[in-house]
C-alpha cells in the first residue's frame, strides 16, 4: 500500500465529521438512552444516602438555635405559657426523631411547611422566587459561554505567548476581585456614570420582557465575569492538554484545518469542562445571594437573607433543602452528561 | 464566587512545573521570566507582610482612631491629613482600612485553623481506615459539600448570631470537608506503599506511621489548597460582613465599610473603592503565593482524577 493511500485512509477516518458521528449516534440512540438511563438510575440510588444525611444536617442546624425556635420567635420576654402554646403549634414537644420523620414525610410530598412569620406556604414561596434566581444563574452561564470559552480557547491555542499571559493574568485578577465589589463597580460605571442600565430593581418578564432583560443585565454580567475568570483558566488548561494529545498531533500532520483540530480537541476537553460547570453552578448559587441583595432582586437569596433576619426557621429549612436539591440535581445532570460525551471514562 | 481553578493546570508562567506548558526554547527568556516571577512573589509577600504588620500594630500605625467622627468633615477627598479621604461620619478612611485589615486577618486565621484542625484528622482517618469508618466519614463530607458554601455559612451564622468569630468558625467548618477529601486521597495512595507496609510489619505503632510516614507526604496538596482557601476566606469574610453577618458596624471591616459606603453610591461613588481594592490586592497576593507553593510541591500528583479535581475546584 502506498503512502498516499495510507494518508487518504487516515484522512477519511478523521473526516468522520460531527454529522457522521450524529448519524452513528442516531442508529445507537436506543442503546445510548439505555446506558444513560441505567447510569442515571444508579447515580440516583447513590444520591439517596447523601441526600438523607444532608436533610439530617439541615434539620440539626436549625435546632442549634439557642433556646429553640419558639423562644427565638417570641423573644426573651416570652411567658412560659405562650412558649408552651407555640411549641405545641410547631410540634416541638414530640421526640426529635419523630419531628424529623414528620418533616421528611412532608418534604417528600412537596410540603415544606408554612412560614413562621407570615404563614405563607414555603413551597409556594420557592415556586415564586426560584425562577428569578435561575434566570440570573442561566444568564450568567450564557455570559460565560459567550465570553469565557472562546477566550480560553484562544489562550490554549497560543500557550506561553504574550496573548496567553495577558489572558491568564486578567483572569487571575478576576479570581481575586470579590463579586460584591465587582457588582458595585459595574453599578457605578454603567448605572451611575453612564446611566445605560438601571442600577437596581426587578421587572417580571410577564410585565415586560425587554425591561426584565434590561434589569437582569448588570447582575448577570457581574456573575458571568466572576465565573468567566474561572472558566477561562479551566478551558485553557483542559484545551491546552487536549491540543497536545496524540490524536491532535496526527490530525495536524494530516493537514486538517486548525478549526477542525480545535473542535476535535474541544470534544476531548468537554468532560473536564462539564465537571467544572457543575461545581461552578454550586458556587453561583452562593453568589446569587449577594448579587440579589445588592441589585434588590426578589429571588431565593433575598428571601433567605430576609428569613434569617426575622428568624423564620421553617422558611430557612425549606429554602436550604431546595438549594441542596439543586446542587444534587446539578451533580447528577453533570455525571450523566459526562457519561454521554465521554463513555470511555471510568465511572465514579 | 467561591470556586477556584485546579492546581494541576498551573498559571501561564509556570514554565517548570505545569506539565502542559512547553518550555520556551531560549534559556535567556526562561531565566528572565523566572526572575519576573520571583519579583511577583516578593511583591506579594511584601504586601501580605505589610498588611499583617499594620493589622497587628493598627493602634500605633493608623493616623486616627477607627471611630473618631468629625461630622463637619464628611466625604472629604484625599488630602495630606486624610490620605484616602473621610467617610459619611467624617472618619478617616485609611484608618478604617487598617483596622479593617485586623478584623479580616483575625477572621481568616480563625477560619483556616478550624478548617485544618477539623479537615486533616478527618481525611487521615477516612484514608487510613477506608472501609467502613472512612466510607461513612466521606458520605458526611459529601453531604456537607451538597450545601453551597456561602449559603451554609450565612444560615448557620444567622442562627448562632452574627459575629466575626461565629461566622469564620462556620467558614472553617465549610472548608474542612474539602481539606479532608484531599488529605484522604493522599493517605489512600500512601497507605499501601511498601515503606508504610514495612513500618507496619516492623511493629511501628499506627500513630507513628500516620505522623512520621504518611502525614509529611500527604500534606503538600493540603498546603496548596489551604493557601487558595486563605484567599477565598478573605472574599467570604468580606461578603459576610458586607451582608452584615460577620463583624457588626461601627466596628471597622472591609466588607462592612463597603456596605456603608454603598448607601452613598449615588453621591460619593468613589468612597467604595479603597475597601474593594484592598481586598482584591490581598487575595491576588495570596493566590500568587499559592502558585509558587504549587510549583514547589510540583503539580499535585493527579491521584485519581475525578475526585481530586472536585476537591480542588470546589469551595
Amino acid at each position: 500500500m502506498s503512502v498516499e493511500n495510507l494518508t487518504s485512509n487516515a484522512e477519511t477516518k478523521f473526516a468522520l465529521d460531527s454529522a457522521a458521528v450524529g448519524r452513528a449516534r442516531l442508529r445507537n440512540v436506543e442503546s445510548v438512552f439505555r446506558r444513560m438511563g441505567s447510569s442515571a438510575g444508579r447515580r440516583l440510588l447513590l444520591l439517596i444516602p447523601t441526600a438523607l444525611i444532608a436533610t439530617i444536617v439541615n434539620f440539626t442546624v436549625i435546632r442549634l438555635v439557642p433556646g429553640g425556635p419558639a423562644r427565638a420567635k417570641l423573644g426573651i420576654y416570652a411567658t412560659p405559657q405562650t412558649l408552651r402554646v407555640l411549641n405545641r403549634e410547631m410540634g416541638l414537644y414530640h421526640p426529635i426523631v419523630y419531628q424529623y420523620l414528620h418533616w421528611l414525610g412532608g418534604a417528600i410530598h412537596g410540603n415544606l411547611g408554612t412560614s413562621l412569620s407570615n404563614g405563607a406556604n414555603v413551597t409556594t414561596t420557592v415556586g415564586r422566587t426560584l425562577p428569578i434566581t435561575m434566570e440570573l444563574v442561566s444568564m450568567a452561564l450564557i455570559w460565560t459561554f459567550v465570553f469565557a470559552i472562546p477566550t480560553g480557547i484562544i489562550a490554549a491555542r497560543r500557550l506561553t505567548t504574550r496573548v496567553d499571559r495577558t489572558i491568564t493574568n486578567i483572569s487571575g485578577l478576576g479570581l481575586a476581585v470579590p463579586d460584591f465589589f465587582l457588582a458595585i463597580v459595574l453599578i457605578i460605571v454603567f448605572g451611575v456614570k453612564l446611566g445605560i442600565f438601571p442600577e437596581i430593581g426587578y421587572v417580571s418578564p410577564s410585565t415586560s420582557f425587554a425591561q426584565n432583560l434590561n434589569h437582569m443585565f448588570l447582575p448577570s454580567l457581574t456573575m458571568g465575569l466572576g465565573a468567566g475568570a474561572i472558566i477561562v483558566r479551566q478551558v485553557r488548561g483542559a484545551m491546552g492538554e487536549a491540543l497536545q494529545g496524540d490524536s491532535i498531533r496526527t490530525a495536524r500532520a494530516m493537514g486538517l484545518s486548525e478549526r477542525k483540530v480545535t473542535s476535535y480537541a474541544f470534544r476531548n476537553a468537554l468532560p473536564t469542562l462539564l465537571n467544572v460547570y457543575g461545581l461552578l453552578f454550586i458556587g453561583m448559587l452562593g453568589a446569587t445571594i449577594i448579587i440579589e441583595q445588592i441589585f434588590n432582586l426578589p429571588g431565593m437569596g433575598s428571601i433567605l437573607i430576609n428569613s434569617i433576619t426575622i428568624q423564620d426557621y421553617t422558611m430557612i429549612e425549606g429554602l436550604l433543602i431546595i438549594y441542596v436539591g439543586l446542587v444534587l440535581a446539578a451533580n447528577l445532570v453533570v455525571d450523566v452528561l459526562v457519561s454521554l460525551v465521554a463513555p470511555w471514562q471510568k465511572e465514579r | 464566587m467561591a470556586v477556584e481553578d485546579a492546581p494541576v493546570l498551573g498559571a501561564a508562567d509556570d514554565t517548570e512545573a505545569a506539565p502542559l506548558v512547553v518550555a520556551p526554547s531560549s534559556s535567556g527568556r526562561k531565566s528572565a521570566r523566572r526572575k519576573r516571577r520571583q519579583w511577583g512573589l516578593r511583591l506579594s509577600l511584601s504586601w501580605l507582610i505589610l498588611t499583617v504588620i499594620t493589622s497587628v500594630f493598627a493602634a500605633v500605625i493608623s493616623p486616627y482612631g477607627p471611630d473618631v467622627q468629625r461630622l463637619n468633615k464628611t466625604f472629604q477627598g484625599s488630602s495630606w491629613s486624610h490620605w484616602l479621604g473621610t467617610d459619611n461620619y467624617g472618619r478617616d478612611v485609611l484608618s478604617r482600612v487598617i483596622w479593617g485589615g485586623q478584623a479580616a486577618w483575625e477572621g481568616v486565621a480563625i477560619a483556616m485553623s478550624v478548617a485544618v484542625v477539623l479537615g486533616v484528622p478527618w481525611g487521615v482517618i477516612s484514608g487510613y481506615w477506608p472501609r467502613y469508618l472512612g466510607a461513612t466519614l466521606m458520605r458526611v463530607a459529601d453531604a456537607m459539600l451538597a450545601f453551597p458554601a456561602l449559603i451554609f455559612a450565612i444560615v448557620v451564622t444567622g442562627i448562632l448570631g452574627p459575629s466575626l468569630v461565629n461566622s469564620m468558625v462556620v467558614v472553617g467548618v465549610v472548608f474542612s470537608p474539602v481539606i479532608a477529601r484531599l488529605m484522604r486521597v493522599g493517605v489512600l495512595t500512601l497507605r499501601d506503599r511498601s515503606f508504610v507496609e514495612s513500618a507496619r510489619l516492623s511493629g511501628c505503632p499506627t500513630r507513628v506511621i500516620l505522623w512520621r510516614h504518611i502525614f509529611p507526604l500527604a500534606i503538600g496538596p493540603v498546603i496548596v489548597q489551604g493557601t487558595i482557601f486563605t484567599g477565598l476566606a478573605f472574599i467570604i469574610e468580606g461578603a459576610l460582613s458586607f451582608l452584615g453577618f460577620s463583624i457588626q458596624p461601627p466596628e471597622p471591616s472591609w466588607g462592612g465599610d463597603m456596605a456603608q459606603a454603598f448607601q452613598y453610591v449615588f453621591s460619593n461613588p468613589l468612597d467604595i473603592l479603597p475597601f474593594g481594592i484592598v481586598i482584591a490586592i490581598t487575595v491576588l497576593c495570596i493566590y500568587r503565593v499559592g502558585d509558587s507553593l504549587r510549583d514547589h510541591y510540583g503539580a499535585i500528583p493527579a491521584f485519581d482524577g475525578s475526585e481530586f479535581e472536585q476537591a480542588t475546584i470546589l469551595a
